[in-house]
């Protein structure tokens, strides 16, 4: 008990360094203008989303037929789509699809990938070598093709009405978030493996570290090793894997609903916006403008965002 | 040899060029790629378009009237119990290689569309030929049971299981088509290829770079030649509407059809409004009912739904086409059509009838009403629609609509074995004759019946008109089946028929063809 | 070198086998199939057709049937192409693919190396922070967009270049450019971070310190070194490239094998979409390959092993 006590206290006093490691990051991170500005964007974004039902001048299902490619004008300063809705309304309900993949997105496949990489990285051996060749493999697997059979799938397979059943449950949960549930799921099944491979190295060279051999020496169990000691040493690397990846997700949520299978239609994706737009681009160029410049200016944000995350936590490595 | 028969070629060519000036090229987009040239096979309307160029027919139909008209049969004649047909062919007709086209041809093609090696989609078409459904389903058939028989070299005889008078229309049907029998026994599936094939129509096929372009040259074997005015006709294969829309404009394409979000820019620019063409289709868009899906098995609701569709609103600011909202199924065009507008056939616009309707059922104000499913196919145009629509189910009768896409090959399946309460289908004529629709689309055995609408009296109706052969019966007996099913039972809601909206360069003359197919041998560019 | 290469391709043969099987269960577990039309056919010609593609044996036994005609390079046939087999769609409709995919990654990599390079020469002057600034919106500007806000520009408007579709050249530019910016973008900015970081190296501070020129040093010492870790994109941003290509493909007309790829899935052309999909991984697994030769010869203390 004694020798435990010990080695707490030791873990306690080894605990200040991962935060000192924190606040230096933010320290760098707040001193980045770029990563100030892509985080400023990022926050309105959030915050938009998040009180779209107030900011929005009108609902995004809200108009009138009548209305059809309005012009630009004082009531509605973007004009209006093919259903006479206000394009601006739909832009600011769309940063919530493009949001919650963003972050959804990235919080699925990280966990898978946590999970993923902790089990392999701590049974080790033969398993560890057959799950990361499994990875190695599926890196071959190219995305896009990947994702769009997989959402041919889920869309189909899930756009049954059968209350009562698991299948019923999803697809009305899916229905309910505007067909957004499966985006996240397809996003989080492919761009998982670069995080498991990641964790995995992570928690073997954490593995070695002695005051693991301490630990492992008094007979934490593992789930303990695991939360004291391997996520905070491995959570740094992870976010800043994540940060960078977010403009992917906010690109397969476009591209999803570009081509067709992603949100259900009245929900207001951007990428769908974008595939209503280009269609009449030469009649109403407003109607492709819009979501274009929304969108870039999101990717644009975060791609500063992350960079300067990465740069935060990883000071020598400045790209 | 070969190289002088082709310097020989290219001095015609250029004689041809300096007398006639330049030539004439037709810049066509056929939208996607042809599936397949293989007239037995093919199914959708682009193979379709590029055969009747390529492929003659021993019937064709008259763009203007839609009446049957001679092509490689010059005449035909029925039996007296319309059982057995006769078909003379024209001995002038010649394919590509030169060899004559036979009647023989003819009967080679009917047999290997049954063939159920050949795994033809349209081959029930020709089940009205005797022995043809036993031979092509192997119930035990044989392909010399089948009906069809080239008496003489020109002369071809089908022996039908029923009275049809529409046959000599399936007649002139791709899938009956003769072929050059040599070319498809040696090649196989790759016969149809640009330099295999062998065709006899008013154009050949000089190049096929596929999923990219396709080029057609005017036949000099064609026995017509001297009217084709068209040299060359150079296909497209573009998807987007929009980026066709933008070549036309950009003067790449001679025709195309505009993608709705310009229909207001087409029709407020000078230029391109006096290059649009709005003409009727043969085509009908509606939204079905299942008719066993409570509460959809109450034909009250069912009235209720029917009545609440603004078609005009939907016409005039969603697809802006020049529709006609519809009533009755059959479109205008189609011998049996039943003007519903007129006769007061099915049901139109009417708020308040609509709300009575559903209060009748046991639902005033739409309450108590469970969330109704409405589905369609995952499309940009449909996907409009339906909003609209729902958006007017649930402002006239304050229920709630659920929208609900499915891509196409899904919702098919869905549709096939369990439709939802509320589908969206259309129909578009396969020959000129209400046939094709009440029976072969809403009789409770057809498999295009996803509204499971089951009423024997429409049954029997419906199969008698199919026998029938004096014409005003046969009318007064759809005109019955038109209103059992979209007044009395009210089964599906009719919401349009569609038009043809297309844009065409001023210095092309054209023709259009309803049944699809057109005729470009009967065109013209002028100089421009 | 010769022993790498040997177990390299003895790697695709866990490849192809998961992503084949992969790809086989879930294009078989979407409802529909591929003689579902509109006019719904009757069951007994829908018989005759699955007869006619052996889609009525079991699943296995069309799997195995399936890899067995693979590994003969005998793709079998398109249900909805009727004429072709899938290896002459492959054959017809990859090349365009692949000459769209290299055109884009020439200009990424000749548009985006030098630009980096400048940015990391001039590091912190207006040139860097244009150049810099221009990579982070090449990257900020989805395909989607880029697509028609170039054809609006530069087709519509100036009329330099032709609307859509393929043939020459010229209808080549500016698809490659839509696809080709945002790699030329991450190029550019990986570039000008190693060459930053080799430039702190001391050997070529030592250069500097004996006197070579500034310009020299750059191109001659710091390039080669600072392109290791650019050439470790390239595999993968080649593969992304590639398979990438869809929209572009689609807004430009282009006939090539990725927007042949989406309308297989929608017609269930069962053969098509298996051949498409492994020839895009073995692509992916080559391109890898031979990323990892480049690193090896721009990289000396590399070794195969």
């Amino acid at each position: 008990m004694g020798m435990e006590r010990r080695v707490r206290r030791a873990e306690k006093q080894k605990a200040p360094k991962p935060r000192s490691l924190w606040r230096d990051a933010m320290r760098r991170l707040i001193r980045n203008k770029a990563a100030i500005v892509g985080g400023f964007i990022v926050f309105s974004l959030v915050i938009v989303a998040i009180g779209a039902n107030w900011i929005a001048p009108y609902g995004y299902t809200e108009g009138h037929i009548r209305d059809n490619y309005l012009a630009p004008n004082s009531s509605h300063l973007m004009g209006c789509d093919f259903m006479g809705r206000d394009v601006l309304s739909r832009l600011i309900y769309g940063a919530r699809v493009s949001l919650a993949a963003a972050f959804v997105g990235a919080l699925t496949s990280f966990l898978i990938g946590v999970i993923y990489g902790l089990v392999s990285g701590f049974l080790g051996g033969k398993v560890d070598n057959a799950m990361m060749r499994f990875v190695d493999i599926m890196f071959a697997f190219p995305t896009l093709l990947l994702i769009i059979l997989l959402m041919v799938y889920f869309k189909s397979t899930f756009s049954v009405i059968e209350p009562g059943t698991f299948r019923g449950f999803l697809s009305g949960l899916d229905r309910s978030m505007g067909g957004m549930l499966f985006i996240f799921i397809g996003i989080g099944i492919t761009s998982w493996l670069g995080m498991a491979r990641l964790i995995r190295g992570m928690t073997l060279s954490v593995r070695e570290k002695e005051y693991m051999e301490a630990a492992r020496a008094i007979g934490a169990s593992r789930t303990r090793q695991v939360f004291r000691h391997v996520f905070p040493n491995i959570l740094g690397p992870a976010i800043v894997s994540q940060a960078l990846q977010i403009p992917g997700f906010i690109l397969y949520e476009a591209f999803l609903s570009f081509i067709g299978l992603g949100v259900n239609p009245p929900t207001p994706s951007w990428g769908a916006m974008l595939n209503e737009g280009y269609i009449g681009m030469r009649s109403h160029f407003n109607l492709v403008l819009w979501p274009a410049v929304a969108i870039s200016i999101t990717l644009f944000a975060f791609n500063f965002l992350g960079d300067g995350v990465r740069d935060a936590f990883d000071p020598r490595q400045t790209r | 040899m070969k190289k002088i028969w082709l310097l020989g070629l290219i001095f015609t060519l250029i004689v041809g060029v300096m007398a006639f000036g330049q030539v004439k090229t037709l810049y066509w987009n056929l939208g996607t790629e042809p599936p397949s040239l293989d007239p037995n096979i093919s199914t959708d309307t682009t193979s379709i378009q590029v055969e009747q160029a390529l492929f003659l027919g021993l019937t064709d139909f008259d763009d203007e009237t839609m009446a049957v008209v001679p092509e490689l049969a010059t005449h035909w004649e029925a039996s007296e119990d319309g059982l057995t047909w006769t078909f003379y062919m024209r001995d002038d007709a010649i394919w590509t290689d030169g060899t004559p086209v036979t009647a023989h041809q003819v009967e080679y093609s009917v047999k290997r569309t049954l063939d159920p090696a050949t795994g033809s989609s349209y081959a029930y078409v020709l089940w009205i030929i005797d022995g043809a459904k036993e031979f092509n389903n192997e119930e035990g058939g044989t392909a010399d049971g089948v009906g069809v028989k080239a008496v003489d070299d020109y002369t071809v005889q089908f022996t039908l299981n029923q009275p049809a008078g529409y046959f000599p229309s399936i007649a002139g049907m791709w899938v009956c088509r003769p072929l050059p029998v040599s070319v498809v026994e040696k090649y196989g599936d790759a016969w149809t290829e640009a330099e295999n094939i062998v065709t006899n129509g008013p154009y050949e096929l000089g190049e096929w770079v596929h999923e990219d372009h396709m080029i057609l040259y005017k036949s000099a074997t064609y026995y017509d030649v001297a009217n084709v005015k068209i040299d060359q006709i150079y296909c497209y294969m573009i998807e987007e509407a929009s980026t066709a829309m933008t070549m036309y404009e950009a003067g790449n394409l001679d025709s195309t059809s505009p993608p709705l979000e310009d229909m207001d820019r087409v029709k407020a620019v000078p230029v391109l409004s006096k290059e649009l063409y709005i003409a009727p289709d043969l085509c009908t868009y509606y939204y079905g009912f299942n008719n066993e899906k409570p509460p959809f098995d109450n034909p009250l609701v069912r009235k209720a739904f029917a009545s609440a569709i603004d078609r005009q609103s939907l016409i005039d600011y969603v697809l802006k086409g020049g529709q006609k909202p519809a009533q009755t199924f059959t479109c205008p065009g189609i011998f049996g059509h039943v003007d519903g507008v007129a006769e007061g056939i099915g049901y139109p616009y009417n708020p308040e009838a609509a709300k009575q309707f559903l209060a009748d059922a046991g639902y005033p104000n739409g309450e108590g009403f469970p969330e109704v499913t409405l589905m369609h196919n995952t499309s940009e145009g449909h996907s409009k629609i339906a909003q609209f629509v729902a958006q007017s189910f649930m402002d006239t009768l304050n229920v709630k609509v659920n929208i609900v896409n499915q891509e196409w090959k899904v919702y098919l399946a869905t549709c096939r074995e369990d439709a939802p309460q509320i589908y969206r289908m259309g129909w578009c004529a396969d020959y000129p004759d209400a046939n094709n629709w009440v029976n072969e689309v809403f009789n409770s055995k057809s498999g295009s019946n996803y509204a499971n609408y089951n009423n024997p009296a429409y049954d029997a109706l419906v199969e008698q008109a199919a026998k029938e052969t004096d014409p005003a019966v046969r009318l007064d007996l759809y005109k019955q089946a038109e209103t059992l099913l979209c007044d009395t039972d009210c089964a599906i809601a009719p919401i349009y028929f569609y038009t043809i909206v297309n844009l065409t360069k001023p210095y092309v003359v054209r023709t259009y063809a309803p049944l699809g197919g057109e005729h470009w041998e009967q065109w013209d560019i002028l100089p421009h | 070198m010769f022993e790498f290469i040997v177990r390299r391709i003895l790697w695709l043969i866990p490849v192809i086998f998961v992503v084949s099987v992969i790809t086989f269960v879930l294009m078989h577990a979407v409802p529909g199939g591929p003689f579902d039309a509109e006019k719904a056919l009757p069951q007994a010609i829908i018989d005759n057709l699955n007869a006619k593609y052996h889609l009525d044996d079991p699943l296995w036994k069309q799997y195995v049937d399936y890899m067995y005609g693979f590994i003969r390079f005998d793709l079998g046939p398109s249900i909805s192409y009727r004429s072709r087999t899938v290896n002459d769609i492959l054959a017809q409709q990859w090349p365009v693919t692949a000459m769209l995919g290299l055109a884009s990654f020439a200009i990424a990599l000749f548009g985006g190396i030098p630009l980096g390079l400048i940015s990391a020469i001039k590091q912190n002057s207006l040139a860097d922070y244009a150049s810099m600034g221009i990579s982070m919106l090449g990257l900020s500007i989805p395909n989607m967009a880029l697509g028609p806000l170039l054809i609006w520009i530069f087709a519509l408007r100036l009329k330099w270049f032709p609307v859509a579709t393929w043939g020459s050249p010229i209808h080549v530019v500016l698809p490659a450019i839509t696809l080709g910016t945002a790699y030329m973008a991450s190029f550019a900015r990986l570039t000008r971070a190693s060459m930053l970081q080799v430039i702190r190296e001391d050997y070529i501070q030592t250069a500097r310190a004996k006197g070579v020129k500034h310009t020299t040093v750059m191109l001659k010492h710091a390039l080669r070194n600072a392109l290791i870790p650019v050439s470790t994109i390239a595999g993968p941003s080649f593969a992304g490239i590639m398979t990438g290509s869809m929209i572009v493909e689609r807004i430009f007309a282009i006939p090539g094998i990725g927007k042949y790829y989406v309308t297989s899935v929608g017609n269930r052309d069962y053969p098509v979409i298996m051949a498409t999909t492994l020839v895009f991984a073995l692509a992916v697994v080559f391109m890898n390959m031979l990323v990892d030769i480049s690193y090896g010869i721009l990289d000396p203390r590399i070794r195969y092993n």
